[in-house]
């Protein structure tokens, strides 16, 4: 304990969290040069650790060495930003299947530009005209099992929710002003409509369907299976599953709907969306991320999750009462989590203290709280460095100690 | 492992900017200080409302402002600013934009002032009311005034004073904004502003700021800033939502201004004239054609060259020359005037070593096609 005790006290200052690891655990990364400025420290920001997942609060994802280096090409090599939306746009619907693809400032810019494709059809008035939806079709017809916190995005544009529960309800529902039919997956209390039978259904009424997908990745190729539903649009968030830019998403469909899309974002200057603005190193580092995503196994992903818990395990499987199990979710993102539990008899400490705990460590460590699910700690690996494992697992080892 | 050449895999063609930063041709070049800071923020994670209150304290010591954001572009400075005065942080109302009955909604602008990007002030669903004088100003605030709007250095701008139109905003207790987007350099004009009293300020970070392309500033009152920062990213349900900023775009962002406000503009100044009264020297030489260097006085101070041409010795008019231009091989971008006179603008911002010569060569030939 006094060693671990000592290492912890040595991390007040912020170093490079990942050269942190100790000698079973060797950086991946060591930097050539020397280090730089330590602007977090001159800032007074708090270094942490996040072990609880791509969350855009906590900073999104882990982008791979393929992405950061793609990014750093365009930013020192300027191009037309129409020439490099063709040429990107054209490559990742090659490689997902769609008639096309653009990249958007996230995939609620993906669904707000989405969506005002499908309200105003490429006609450059109604363009211009939005939010005010005077004489333009704004009625979205969506599940009431897929009412969720960002269908605030379908409004953005001056878009109007219709909730419908069935086949029948879609048929009462519509009129002159839809202009659009959602479908979010995956859905935790499952759909009124399934998807195929949804997809049918707007295809027999001649509306177009627009599918968040945003957090089904990974593995990249769930993009790939999305596509091959037949959605006339679909969207992911770039910075999350598929460990791209922070502010870049995907939205991929008809070509048609995805060229108004692109319409109503930047740079073009009358659109709705110009504020969602995608700098051309986010729109190449998208496209990288995707392929090297799809070129990924599950497996290598998988092995790599497993030894970053496999090393926090290690710091904390011989304290009593604590168990580990690591497991992957049941969901259609295939991810890999690792639960600690412990008995509250001889840890005297709830969850949400111990979250607490956590975030008041230096560094501070970030993991998940699942309400639902009775409170369990849940871990995710997807934006650990190699080292910072066995900082995170000391730092719960130290909270769980001083509740024992 | 090298870095594959991906522009060129995928056909995206290299080409020389004698325009300038425009954001359909990527912006700015940024400064090497700020790649080196964007490299540090996507290695070192922070918690986004952490980075979000340091940096904005820090912009706001540099630039003298009581408080700052880094927004998603200046466009988005303008909306989230505007959303801010609409709703003046009230959940129901944010939750709600862009429909805005129920809350002041009006966004008071001087008729001389309108422009391209006040269609970023209708986003969140505001209404701009045009006015002429102060007067007009006085006549038209009412219980729906949200915001009162300002565009700086709009040359032909002589209808309200600069320190009557904040007066009558303090007077009547309405906010007013600043769209400075495009006015440095000079830093002078951002000092400026900030002293000026303006409520709110936006500001291009990809352009004159040489900052992150998809990032911009909105400076002022603590209250308004906060308001603003709360109908935006990453708030789950924010009308902003859509309008993501990296931590690499906002640590990027305040270095750009650091460095910005302790850079030596004269000598930039004095190093793009050299370059663009060269290529005027050069145009020049050639029979029939006429240069004038110029500085813009009241927008960003940007030297460039006019070139006009004789139309009886040289039959192509300044579209087709752009066209030509853009066509050829390089690509080059040049600013063509269509409603004036033949005539084309050439400026130095955003050349490379050797492309002067490639510009006017390249123009030189079309000219000589023509005649």
């Amino acid at each position: 304990m006094t060693f671990r005790r000592t290492i912890l006290k040595g991390l007040g200052s912020i170093l490079p969290l990942g050269l942190l690891g100790g000698s079973a655990v060797r950086a991946r990364e060591t930097p050539a040069k020397a280090p730089g400025r330590d602007y977090y420290r001159e800032l007074g920001v708090k270094p942490f650790i996040n072990a609880a997942g791509a969350y855009s609060a906590l900073g999104g994802a882990r982008m791979r060495p393929q992405v950061t280096d793609a990014m750093r090409y365009a930013a020192t090599r300027k191009v037309k930003m129409r020439e490099l939306h063709d040429a990107v746009g054209k490559r990742i619907a090659e490689l997902v299947g769609s008639e096309a693809a653009m990249v958007t400032s996230g995939a609620t810019a993906a669904m707000v530009l989405g969506t005002a494709a499908c309200m105003t059809l490429g006609d450059e008035e109604k363009m211009r005209q939005l939010p005010d939806t005077t004489g333009i079709k704004n009625e979205i017809i969506i599940q009431k099992k897929h009412r969720y916190t960002y269908d605030r995005a379908l409004t953005v544009a001056g878009g109007r929710l219709i909730e419908v529960e069935s086949e029948e309800d879609v048929r009462r529902a519509l009129n002159a002003r839809t202009a659009m039919m959602f479908f979010l997956k995956p859905t935790h209390i499952g759909d009124n409509i399934p998807a195929d039978q949804y997809v049918t259904l707007a295809r027999e009424l001649g509306v177009p369907s627009f599918c968040d997908a945003a957090t089904t990745t990974p593995p990249g190729s769930n993009v790939v299976a999305g596509v091959s539903d037949g959605f006339d649009l679909i969207c992911y968030s770039g910075g999350k599953g598929l460990r791209g830019p922070y502010s870049a998403g995907l939205l991929l469909g008809r070509e048609h709907l995805v060229r108004y899309a692109r319409q109503n974002g930047a740079p073009n200057d009358i659109s709705i969306g110009r504020g969602m603005k995608v700098s051309s190193e986010e729109y190449l580092g998208m496209l990288v991320a995707l392929e090297t995503s799809l070129g990924i196994s599950e497996e290598a992903d998988f092995a790599y999750k497993r030894e970053r818990f496999s090393h926090i395990i290690d710091q904390i499987a011989d304290l009593p009462g604590v168990t580990v199990r690591v497991f992957v979710s049941g969901s259609e993102t295939n991810e890999l989590y690792l639960d600690i539990d412990w008995d509250t008899g001889i840890i005297k400490l709830d969850r949400q203290k111990f979250i607490d705990a956590l975030r008041a460590e230096t560094p501070a460590v970030e993991v998940r709280l699942l309400l639902f699910s009775g409170g369990r700690i849940h871990l995710s690996a997807t934006v650990m460095d190699d080292g910072q494992d066995v900082i995170a697992g000391q730092v719960i080892r130290k909270v769980l100690l001083e509740h024992s | 492992m090298a870095t594959p050449d991906y522009f060129a895999d995928l056909g995206v063609r290299p080409f020389i900017n004698a325009i300038g930063p425009y954001s359909s041709l990527g912006g700015a070049a940024m400064w090497p200080e700020v790649i080196e800071a964007m490299d540090y923020a996507i290695k070192n994670k922070a918690r986004m409302t952490d980075l979000h209150d340091a940096v904005g304290r820090r912009i706001a010591e540099l630039t003298g402002a009581e408080a700052a954001m880094v927004t998603a572009g200046a466009t988005c400075a303008i909306i989230l600013g505007t959303a801010a005065c609409m709703t003046m942080g009230d959940e129901e109302k944010m939750d709600r934009l862009p429909d805005t009955s129920g809350m002041p909604n009006e966004v008071i602008i001087l008729k001389s002032q309108r422009y391209l990007y006040d269609r970023s002030i209708r986003a969140p669903g505001a209404k701009l009311v045009e006015v002429e004088s102060a007067a007009d100003i006085r006549a038209a605030i009412n219980a729906n005034t949200a915001m009162l709007f300002y565009l700086l250095n709009r040359p032909d701008d002589t209808a309200i004073a600069i320190p009557e139109y904040v007066a009558i905003a303090r007077e009547y207790g309405v906010p007013i904004m600043c769209d400075a987007a495009t006015t440095v350099p000079p830093i002078a004009n951002l000092k400026f502003t900030v002293a000026a009293g303006f409520d709110l300020i936006c500001y291009s970070g990809g352009k004159g700021l040489r900052g992150p392309y998809s990032a911009g500033l909105l400076l002022g009152r603590p209250d308004l800033i906060e308001i603003a920062r709360r109908n935006g990213s990453p708030n789950h349900r924010a009308y902003g939502r859509s309008m993501k900023v990296a931590p690499e775009e906002y640590l990027g962002m305040m270095v750009a201004v650091e460095k910005s406000m302790t850079f030596d503009e004269e000598a930039e100044y004095e190093r793009q004239l050299a370059i663009v009264d060269a290529m005027g020297r050069d145009l020049s030489a050639m029979r029939g054609v006429d240069t004038v260097t110029r500085t813009p006085g009241l927008e960003a101070r940007e030297p460039y060259i006019e070139v006009h041409w004789d139309a009886e010795l040289y039959k192509t008019t300044s579209a087709e020359v752009k066209q030509a231009l853009r066509d050829g091989d390089p690509s080059i971008e040049i600013r063509a005037l269509f409603l004036s006179d033949e005539q084309i603008h050439l400026t130095a911002t955003m050349l490379k070593e050797g492309e002067a010569s490639i510009v006017t060569a390249g123009l030189k030939s079309i000219l000589l096609a023509s005649a």
